[in-house]
């Protein structure tokens, strides 16, 4: 089997050209398009006691019953979901802007809980008030001390999806392959890779490998953004790890990625 | 021929009763989740599910205004369920049955049916939701019956008189059709006061569409009527009742206090209008132990005439469940219940009393091993019910025990015991296989729920005829 390096460099000396010309391009349209799908309009309230009051009474109106009253994930309703609500007192999140490790920005919780987690049991809460989910994230950071002095998070910046073409697809299933990806999500991406079932995460529950062929099943959303976000964030408590290491430099490679694994639901 | 048109009768009769626990796909694709948001298992709610009917078929702490018509997901779900059935029906008493089974005779009767469920739920505002419920029945397409055994009590024994029977009977019937004003006078969005008008079910404890036991298995006690009643507890019901949760999840009251016509029919055979309350608390959604409470009245007589015989009876009980960690429950009921008169055929008043109860457990065999997929495909649930009814006063003279000239000893007690499997291929896809037995009926023959007591002269009272059934149910929801 092809090492990684063997791989990259086997890079042709287009590829470097083209990647140069169209970082600029990419750096422009970034933050327009970043802001489109992933960056907020501001927070609509302050974080301040008394939302964090209201936002404890909209948790256990309407999130207690999954994530328990204490937020240990522990709810009455909690017994069979797959994957386990989160336990917001280990300060672990998996949808996050941030890399591996830190915790998510008010706006990622924010987007979660608007958005919900597709094909899982969060649902979107778009129906509420956009007032009430700041306050919800305001209370669901009490749960852990790691949010007490507002750490920095760094955002992880994605650019705009080159286009998919053949050769891009190509080398993205390349990448698939040697990545070893496959050992979780199979050949075909459909989650039957050979380690599939004995994946737990960090508290030992069963964690299941997302089938990559159906699109609603993207729990952040099978768009190419997405799925950049996620490679390069990892999912923080679950077998899914970040990639920002080993696709250091190499952008246009984990694009190549993003792609074949974007085309697997298109 | 008559008796192929007996059971022809008699299955058509049983099986347009038999109902089986729901879910509402529609919902799961109206927010993108899976079932297991608001199901244990199907048809099992957990808290969230629950929370979610509270308020009115919307997450709790929100409002869907968006009509039903507006929205993207076509507010329809189905649920076709074929199953089979077979029975066997032994008469111990000394006569015959006044339906026909010789005395220390077994009746057999293989059933397959098929029914289609149609549901329909939604918003229609923003304090306004609705919920419908339509069966259509098909069945049977092929029964058979015989019955075989020695007689006990003196005749010749018999061996297997069978018959068939091939047909089909096309039938549609409303389970349930209402619409719920919700949070009548807050905008919580928790539903601690709804307003319901309609066909619906009262809020019973263990509400029959949501157990893991088949409909095969009723819970008795909710389910004695007098010669020619109407009424069964955890039957449809057509009025008004308020309810709904008053405190958090920590505590909670949940309530409903209904006035409704009491017959489980669209059309009242009486008068008076029924009064029904419940209240249970809440800890956690893991302990809940409450009370019901139901005073009414039905005609009796059979008769055109609606005030010719009225039984005037009350329902009270306790409750208690208790849901333990990794989605196993344990639950109880016990009942008692008053009617001043039972038979119209006797004269004078014929009070009959009776206590029992139920209880019962459901579990995932994946209590044992928590991370084993397949045993969380697999569900138990077990139940016990019991009667004892040694209060039954018969032509005015206090029976304490029930000595009727027709059975061979005292006989005051029913006991029922059930033990069903469930296998999930899907959450929405599964396999019901059923084990049953009764010892002991009221009235006969087992019509409905075998507690039907407008089936015979003898309602009302224990009867000396056990039956046992096996059932397999293939279950699709859509």
């Amino acid at each position: 089997m092809k090492t990684q390096i063997e791989i990259f460099s086997r890079r042709s000396t287009a590829v470097f050209i083209r990647t140069i010309s169209v970082t600029s391009i990419t750096f422009i349209l970034s933050i327009s398009a970043f802001s489109q799908e992933f960056a907020g309009n501001g927070m609509s309230n302050e974080q301040s006691k008394e939302n964090i009051a209201k936002g404890r009474g909209v948790y256990n109106t309407s999130c207690s019953y999954c994530h328990g009253l204490s937020g240990k994930g522990d709810g009455p309703a909690a017994d069979f979901l797959i994957p386990a609500p989160r336990d917001f007192t280990s300060g672990e999140y998996k949808y996050r802007r941030t890399p591996s490790g830190e915790l998510p920005t008010d706006w990622d919780l924010f987007d979660r809980i608007t958005k919900g987690v597709h094909g899982t049991s969060m649902i979107n809460w778009a129906d509420l008030p956009e007032e009430k989910r700041w306050q919800l994230v305001y209370y669901i950071k009490t749960f852990s001390d790691k949010f007490k002095d507002e750490p920095d998070r760094s955002v992880i910046n994605v650019g705009v999806p080159p286009e998919p073409t053949i050769e891009s697809l190509s080398r993205g299933r390349e990448f698939y392959i040697d990545a070893e990806c496959w050992k979780c999500h199979g050949l075909s991406g459909r989650g039957d890779g050979p380690s599939a079932d004995e994946l737990k995460n960090n508290k030992g529950e069963i964690s299941i490998p997302r089938d990559l062929t159906i699109a609603r099943n993207y729990g952040r959303g099978s768009s190419q953004r997405a799925i950049y976000l996620t490679l390069l964030s990892g999912l923080d408590g679950t077998p899914m790890p970040s990639y920002q290491d080993a696709f250091e430099d190499m952008d246009e490679e984990l694009w190549d990625l993003v792609n074949y694994i974007y085309s697997l639901s298109n | 021929m008559r008796k192929a048109i007996k059971y022809l009768l008699v299955s058509t009769f049983i099986l347009s009763f038999v109902e089986i626990g729901y879910s509402i796909p529609q919902f799961a694709r109206k927010y993108g989740v899976t079932c297991f948001t608001c199901h244990a298992t199907v048809p099992k709610l957990n808290a969230f599910g629950n929370a979610f009917r509270r308020n009115g078929f919307m997450l709790p702490g929100t409002s869907d205004p968006t009509p039903v018509w507006q929205q993207d997901v076509l507010p329809l779900s189905g649920m076709p369920h074929p199953m089979y059935m077979r029975r066997n029906i032994t008469n111990n008493m000394l006569t015959s049955t006044t339906n026909g089974i010789p005395s220390g005779k077994t009746l057999h009767v293989d059933t397959f049916n098929s029914a289609f469920e149609l549901y329909s739920g939604g918003t229609a505002g923003d304090h306004l939701s609705y919920l419908a419920f339509l069966t259509i029945h098909v069945d049977p397409e092929i029964e058979a019956g015989g019955e075989e055994g020695g007689d006990d009590h003196g005749d010749s024994g018999s061996s297997g008189s069978n018959v068939a029977s091939i047909g089909t009977h096309l039938g549609t019937e409303f389970h349930q059709f209402f619409i719920v004003y919700n949070n009548l006078f807050s905008n919580s969005n928790t539903g601690k006061m709804n307003v319901r008008l309609g066909f619906f079910h009262l809020d019973i404890p263990f509400m029959r569409l949501r157990k893991l036991t088949t409909e095969m298995s009723p819970n008795l006690v909710y389910n004695v009527m007098p010669v020619n009643g109407g009424f069964n507890l955890d039957r449809r019901q057509l009025g008004v009742s308020a309810f709904g949760g008053l405190g958090s999840m920590k505590l909670r009251l949940d309530y409903e206090v209904a006035i409704v016509n009491g017959t489980n029919n669209l059309l009242d055979t009486n008068e008076d209008k029924d009064l029904f309350i419940r209240a249970a608390i809440n800890r956690n959604d893991r302990l809940r132990v409450g009370m019901l409470y139901y005073k009414g009245n039905q005609n009796i007589g059979g008769g055109s005439n609606l005030s010719v015989t009225i039984d005037s009876f009350t329902r009270f009980g306790y409750d208690v469940t208790y849901n333990l960690p990794r989605g196993a429950s344990v639950f109880g009921q016990w009942l008692e219940g008053k009617d001043d008169d039972i038979d119209w055929v006797i004269s004078g008043d014929q009070p009959f009393e009776y206590t029992g109860g139920f209880i019962g457990t459901e579990f995932p065999l994946s209590v044992f091993s928590p991370q084993n997929r397949l045993l969380r495909k697999i569900w138990l649930a077990g139940k016990y019910d019991f009667m004892n009814v040694s209060k039954q006063i018969v032509t005015g003279d206090m029976m304490v025990d029930n000595m009727l000239a027709t059975n061979t000893g005292n006989q005051n007690e029913i006991k029922m015991y059930t033990a069903t499997l469930r296998y999930y291929f899907q959450p929405n896809v599964f396999l019901i296989v059923e084990k049953g037995f009764q010892d002991n009926l009221i009235g006969y023959p087992p019509l409905d729920d075998m507690t039907d007591g407008a089936a015979s002269g003898a309602a009302g009272r224990v009867l000396d005829v056990d039956a046992d059934w096996f059932m397999l149910m293939f279950v699709l929801a859509f």
